[in-house]
């Protein structure tokens, strides 16, 4: 069971994170999504399905985004769960972890990616 | 495993745990009353603080509400600014209760508040507030916010005041089921959390990453009236393998300190702080240069000092990181002080170590479930069976070397035995302990001052007979405080003291655990108990009885309940019943008295219910086990002694009773029988046997559901050959043969008897016919 499913589309490469961002499932996550990472300059991260993100998941998206961060690229949040904005604003992330309030087409405002500094 | 079935048994976990912290809130709240021991108190705050750390795990806000205020009430208490009365343990021990109520609805499967709950909850509350100092804090202030994080402006009477967290969890925490964020979450509830930051300096590169280890802190303001203890005790379960630090303006060294103990983020932490109110940013960075001088620390707080002001003062992470000054004065309430430089996995303050010492007492027991050592014990049961068979087989061949080897099996396996059933043993204390409460209960419901004093308390018995004697035992204890002990005005009259004074006393004797209460209570009408007895039909009136078995005469069923004479709790349950359980458990019930004195009640358990030690004899073609503690000798049957139904034991008269015909046994005496001298209750009784057959210890098997009225006998077991004996029950077997004695010649027998209309019960009841068996 893959947890991430990509589609490409032209202004990069959009992934679906199905299935939890937790414990359980962090490391074949991240696998999944650094892979996805490899693969364009713009990542899209289709929140909707994550029912659960804890710590571990956290970490998972923070790297990713620091990842994107130091390579030049573009990591979106989308479409989150409740779950994940719970976590987000607790953690008092917000401004690392941005999440596009408007869906889909692509952007080409940076800020989303951008942390404080 | 399912998630679900996981967290059921996380949550059963809870209920035992709550159940046994708040056992022991109720005997720290009873032995306050007399005993101003500050451990008393503080055992009480750590258990109800407990209670809600691991509710709110399990998201029982409704606990968490409760226990919280109640808590708040104990943090008065242990800070000294209110004193133990009996009025404020007289409103804590109900909360307590209400308390155990939500967690037993929780092991019912009720998670939420009902109404019922709130409304008894808020009832208890009310009566508990006025009884307290000051404002009380009942839930932490909605309004406060980040406005308020000066210290300047906290409220010196328990308000709201901000407080510095720096929570950082151990590498293993992920792994281990515990995260961090959970714990936010947790706090969030105790006050707000204005301002949070979490620190991601440690995180690795992507590729580096291991996402089971945890990787990231948190570092946040949280805005509450919880007392520190309670804050910090949130992060219990993690103490170990995590720094936890939780500081409060103007522990300028702490925070000195904190910031020192960060390698990549300590900028961002000392930013934080100082736009956060808790250090303004030439303390910080004098303090941080400065190293141990930092002793006089400042009022925290040029409150003049804005936000963000202050950053290009924050130090460089590895500012100070070598410095390890004198350990610095701490306000008394830090619970968690700042330590000279050390890894996140040592926290040495006290109540670390406290913790520690807790959690080290708690590894030295193991948590079983009660079936799993039932069927070891089963099992050993069963090896000791089997054994026996060895040893027989072994015996027929004749070989020595194989007995010699089964021998040394024989030696292991009663050990192994003997280590099994320790392993049911429990002290009987933690029953005795309930009847504080039930003694203070009691005595303010009927209005007399009474006392308990439990001594034998570590006596330790068999865990089920522990559980299955709570309820005789509380029949008894109530009864002596309704009906023993004399009410304060009878009392002085009499010269006693005012105070009356009931004492639960355990101890072994010769393979028995004995319980006592005693009361030093009027004690107990012999000539009422007796008029009674007579007018019930139980004694004839012209029968003499000693004053032993007059008192025992209040056992007698049909002896009745209320507004007897005596002791009786006139609940509606006779002493009968409480007789009845206790022999059910093969044990004996006797009472004493002493007129205006009081008078002592005293229960003879066995040890255990599951193995005996035997002693084995043959009558005709049948086996027999006779428990080995009662019995005292054997002698030979002299010859003429076969009419009659007593002999000459040393210049003693012994009565004797013959098995055969107790128990119907077909076939003729054989030439030579023996006598088997058993005691109870002091007295001896011979059992005539054919052969005896020596020690032998015995599993015992319940009798099936056909034999359970059988009267004489106590259950059965196995022989090595396969072969079926019977177990004989002594003192039932003794007492009957006495009343069918009474029966015959009218007067007492020669054990505590009790005639006609006992004897004619026994004659009555199912499966009588087998001791009916007419000795003569």
């Amino acid at each position: 069971m893959s947890p991430a499913t990509a589609a490409a589309d032209e202004a990069g490469v959009s992934v679906a994170v199905a299935d939890e961002l937790t414990i359980r499932t962090a490391t074949e996550q991240k696998a999944g999504l650094l892979a996805a990472l490899d693969s364009t300059t713009r990542l899209r991260l289709d929140l909707s399905g994550v029912a659960e993100l804890d710590t571990a998941g956290l970490q998972v998206l923070l790297a990713l985004v620091a990842e994107a961060r130091s390579s030049g690229k573009a990591v979106e949040l989308a479409d989150p769960t409740p779950a994940v904005t719970e976590v987000i604003a607790l953690a008092q992330l917000g401004e690392i972890l941005a999440i596009r309030a408007c869906d889909a087409e692509a952007v080409t405002d940076p800020t989303g990616k951008e942390g404080p500094g | 495993v399912t998630y679900e079935e996981d967290m059921a048994a996380a949550l059963s976990g809870f209920v035992v745990e709550a159940r046994e912290l708040l056992q022991e809130m109720e005997t720290s709240l009873l032995q306050m009353e007399c005993d101003d021991d500050p451990e008393l108190v503080a055992a009480l705050f750590r258990a109800a603080h407990t209670i809600k750390g691991s509710s709110g795990l399990f998201g029982l806000d409704h606990v968490v509400q409760f226990t919280h205020t109640v808590e708040s009430a104990l943090e008065q208490l242990r800070s000294g600014s209110i004193a133990v009365t009996p009025e404020l343990v007289g409103a804590l021990l109900p909360c307590r209760d209400h308390i155990a109520a939500m967690v037993d609805a929780v092991a019912d499967g009720v998670v939420t508040a009902t109404d019922a709950t709130v409304a008894t909850g808020g009832k208890l509350l009310e009566r508990l507030a006025p009884l307290l100092a000051g404002a009380e804090p009942t839930c932490p202030d909605p309004a406060a916010g980040p406005a308020q994080t000066r210290s300047e402006e906290l409220d010196a009477d328990g308000g709201t005041r901000p407080l510095h967290l720096s929570v950082r969890f151990g590498p293993d925490c992920l792994r281990s089921g515990m995260d961090p964020l959970a714990f936010i979450r947790y706090l969030s509830t105790l006050g707000t959390i204005p301002a949070l930051l979490t620190l991601d300096g440690a995180l690795p590169e992507a590729t580096q990453l291991d996402p089971e280890i945890c990787y990231l802190g948190f570092q946040l303001v949280l805005i509450t009236a919880s007392p520190m203890d309670s804050v910090v005790g949130v992060f219990d379960f993690v103490r170990e393998e995590s720094d936890i630090r939780v500081l409060e303006a103007p522990d300028v060294a702490g925070f000195a300190e904190l910031v020192r103990s960060y390698e990549t983020d300590s900028g961002r932490v000392a930013s934080f702080l100082i736009e956060h109110g808790a250090i303004d940013a030439s303390t910080l960075a004098a303090a941080l240069t400065d190293g141990g001088a930092v002793g006089e620390a400042s009022p925290a707080g040029d409150p003049e000092h804005g936000p963000g002001a202050a950053v290009e003062h924050a130090p460089e992470p590895e500012a100070g990181s070598s410095a390890t000054g004198p350990p610095s004065p701490q306000p008394a309430l830090a619970a968690v002080p700042a330590q000279p430089r050390r890894p996140p996995s040592v926290q040495a303050d006290g109540r670390a170590a406290e913790v520690h010492a807790r959690e080290s007492s708690e590894s030295r027991s193991i948590r079983v479930e009660a079936p799993r050592l039932d069927r070891l014990i089963d099992v050993v049961g069963e090896l000791v069976i089997a054994g026996a068979a060895v040893g027989l087989r072994a015996n027929q061949a004749g070989n020595d070397a194989l007995l010699e080897a089964i021998s040394d099996v024989m030696r292991l396996v009663e050990e192994v035995r003997d280590s099994a059933l320790q392993l049911r043993m429990v002290p009987i204390g933690t029953t005795f302990s309930r009847f504080q409460r039930v003694v203070r209960d009691v005595s303010a419901e009927l209005g007399k001052d009474i006392s308990l004093s439990v001594t034998g308390g570590e006596t330790e018995v068999d865990k089920a007979l522990v559980e299955r004697i709570g309820d005789p035992l509380m029949h008894l204890v109530r009864n002596s405080m309704d009906h023993g002990i004399e009410s304060a005005e009878v009392r002085l009259e009499r010269g006693k003291p005012a105070r009356g004074s009931l004492r639960l006393n355990a101890f072994h004797d010769s393979g028995s655990i004995v319980i006592e209460v005693q009361d030093d209570g009027g004690g107990i009408s012999r000539d009422r108990v007796l008029a009674k007895a007579i007018e019930r039909g139980l004694v004839d009136p012209g029968a003499s009885l000693t004053d032993g078995e007059i008192y025992n005469l209040i056992f007698e069923p049909g002896f009745s309940t209320a507004e007897t004479v005596s002791n009786l709790s006139g609940r509606g349950v006779g002493m009968d019943v409480v007789k009845r359980n206790v022999t059910t458990l093969r044990g004996t019930i006797d009472v004493e008295s002493r007129p205006g004195l009081g008078s002592t009640v005293r229960i003879r358990l066995p040890l255990t219910l599951a193995i005996i030690d035997g002693f084995l004899v043959g009558v005709g073609g049948s086996a027999f086990v006779i428990p080995l503690d009662r019995v005292v000798e054997c002698v030979a049957l002299p010859q003429l002694s076969h009419a009659r139904d007593c002999m000459d034991l040393r210049g003693e008269v012994l009565p004797f009773l013959r098995l055969r015909s107790v128990f119907s046994i077909p076939g003729d005496r054989p030439r030579r029988e023996n006598v088997v001298v058993v005691d109870y209750a002091g007295v001896k009784t011979g059992l005539v046997v054919d052969t005896l057959m020596g020690e032998f210890q015995t599993v015992i098997k319940p009798l099936g559901q056909l034999f359970e009225h059988v009267q004489g006998i106590g259950g059965a077991t196995i022989l090595g050959d396969g072969e079926v004996a019977l177990i004989i029950d002594v003192p039932v077997l003794v007492r009957h043969h006495a009343d069918r004695q009474a029966g015959h010649d009218g007067s007492a027998g020669f054990a505590p008897g009790f005639p006609a209309a006992a004897m004619a019960r026994v004659a009555s009841a199912p499966g009588a016919e087998l001791v009916a068996a007419d000795p003569e």
